[in-house]
């Protein structure tokens, strides 16, 4: 009863989502006033407890919004003063073959932004720059959720990999050689997939002798980074020999002609890319610079429900750092953007009229939705729903549950949205199982971390800002299908190599606990 | 039109819900929850 009490809101959401074929809007509306009654009548939360639940979701959805609507402007931005135009056609001067275009795109180019940035980045500048050099809408955003996925965990330069490590305090590089195994399964799927979602499986077949080599490449870079202990770096440095050896690989296969000289119009290359060569630089910076110490953040009491789920107080929750938000960050970038256009004399005030009316049009939609399937997961965590949900299937799974650890990371990052939560959930819970069953502690969280990884494809805040920058705003439903079977079947190979290490070979990384 | 209202109204729940919860206040925060809901239906009766 308690099982199935715990994932009725999620059981709503998707049946509105997938069969009803609902907007997120309504879908996400009917899921959180579920959750709110559920929560209330039978986990024993009261109003106050509701109220910082609650509080504590829209404090989470503005973190998540002021990205939203900050990448939607800077690509409204780009778009209407045509720049990027002027990066698609130097794009197609470089690499002329449409298939390797999507493949490196979608797989490699969005996972090196996420590794220096993260929070949806890659897919509010790539799903554009896809849809504008011909490519179809709903592929393009199918491509880039699930090809960047990969890199989410050890992404953002590394905030999941710290967290996964700080909720389960076990060593550091172990966990990450743990994660490597995982991520290697995750990265060929994920090529793969892109591949078949491009042309099906002739697709897959001629994608073979990129995603395999690349790959190959990838795993003994992301080991060597991890083996060097340079944690914030694994993601941005494995994504870039990916793309080097990919585009290398393309160079050697198919001897491209090489172009004179850079397509130009009223911006050259340069101007073009500005705004997203500032996205990284400042990134960078401010990591290097540590200026984290400016921000906004929410203080919240702690509480314990009638059934006795404690929940923590928070001191500083939904930290919006001033540098180091990606908000800020592109808000600067926009600046940059405005400054060059100016320079170039494309400047022109009805269209940046234009550009911010566009802007609020598209953003008002998502935020709503967001803001209603957000508090759906503050609501479910802090009434203690996601905790009874993950005991009960466990208690149902016994010792066949390492087959199917993969669907707590993937649930977390679906009700939250980001893997840095997914691993606050159920980091600690899966270690917890993994030492009950007697298998090794390292192994299970390496795998939560990167179940979780390939979860925010599914996430409804990156589903949402893969909508509005693509232009299909309403149509999430459609995303979601598109989505999940890759998303499903890679969990399921996850899940298999899991139970191999810890039930079959009874692996043994980090020594026993 | 009314998803803005919607879109709005987020302002005065979240200071609500906000006040509610630092303050302990149970009264102001049950408004805000009464509020949240009554947006969430709206939203989803409204058509799309």
């Amino acid at each position: 009863m308690e099982l199935l009490l715990s994932v009725t809101p999620l059981i709503i959401l998707l049946f509105c989502l997938l069969a009803l074929k609902m907007s997120t809007g309504k879908s996400g509306a009917l899921a959180v006033v579920s959750a709110i009654v559920i929560a209330y009548l039978f986990f024993g939360i009261d109003a106050n407890g509701l109220t910082i639940a609650m509080s504590k979701g829209m404090s989470l959805a503005l973190y998540v919004l002021l990205i939203i609507w900050a990448a939607v402007f800077l690509y409204q931005l780009v778009y209407d003063f045509k720049a990027i135009d002027v990066i698609n056609k130097n794009i197609i001067l470089f690499i002329k073959e449409p298939f390797i275009q999507f493949l490196l795109l979608s797989w490699l180019f969005s996972s090196v932004l996420q590794g220096i940035a993260g929070f949806g980045v890659p897919v509010v500048i790539v799903v554009p720059i896809l849809i504008h050099l011909g490519f179809d809408r709903l592929s393009s955003v199918a491509a880039v959720l699930l090809g960047h996925s990969w890199s989410v965990s050890f992404g953002s330069m590394g905030s999941s990999f710290f967290t996964i490590f700080l909720v389960t305090n076990l060593d550091q590089q172990s966990i990450g050689y743990a994660m490597a195994i995982f991520d290697f399964a995750a990265m060929i799927m994920m090529g793969f997939s892109v591949c078949y979602i491009y042309g099906g499986w002739e697709y897959v077949k001629k994608g073979f002798k990129y995603i395999i080599p690349t790959s190959l490449v990838m795993i003994v870079v992301m080991f060597t980074v991890i083996y060097l202990n340079l944690v914030s770096l694994v993601g941005l440095l494995t994504a870039i020999s990916g793309l080097i050896t990919m585009y290398t690989l393309y160079i050697l296969r198919e001897k491209p002609e090489k172009p004179k000289e850079l397509y130009k119009d009223k911006l050259n290359l340069g101007q073009a890319l500005a705004p997203y060569i500032s996205i990284i630089t400042l990134s960078l910076l401010f990591q290097i610079f540590k200026l984290g110490k400016y921000a906004l953040s929410f203080k919240y009491p702690g509480f314990v429900t009638d059934l006795g789920f404690q929940v923590q107080a928070e001191s500083a929750y939904a930290k919006i750092k001033i540098f180091g938000h990606p908000a800020p960050i592109i808000l600067m970038s926009v600046v940059i953007g405005i400054l060059i256009y100016k320079k170039a004399n494309i400047w022109n005030n009805e269209k940046f009229k234009n550009v911010v009316h566009k802007t609020i049009t598209k953003c008002t939609k998502t935020s709503i939705s967001l803001v209603f399937l957000i508090t759906m997961a503050l609501v479910m965590m802090d009434s203690g729903m996601t905790n009874a949900l993950a005991l009960n299937v466990a208690n149902l799974t016994g010792g066949l549950y390492p087959l199917f650890a993969p669907l707590f990371g993937i649930l977390g990052s679906f009700i939250t949205g980001s893997n840095t939560n997914s691993n606050v959930i159920f980091g600690k819970f899966q270690m917890s199982v993994a030492t009950a069953l007697g298998v090794n502690a390292f192994v299970m969280a390496g795998l939560q971390s990167i179940s979780g990884s390939i979860g925010v494809s599914l996430g409804p805040t990156t589903i949402l800002m893969a909508s509005s920058a693509s232009g299909l705003n309403g149509q999430e439903s459609k995303i979601y299908r598109k989505v999940l079977k890759p998303v499903l079947l890679t969990a399921a190979i996850l899940g298999i190599i899991n139970y191999i290490l810890l039930v079959v070979i009874k692996i043994n990384i980090g020594g026993a606990l | 039109m009314i998803k803005n209202i919607i879109f709005l109204s987020f302002i005065p729940i979240f200071i609500l819900l906000y006040y509610g919860s630092t303050f302990e206040n149970p009264t102001v925060g049950l408004i805000g929850i009464l509020m949240f809901i009554i947006a969430a239906v709206v939203q989803f009766i409204t058509k799309n």
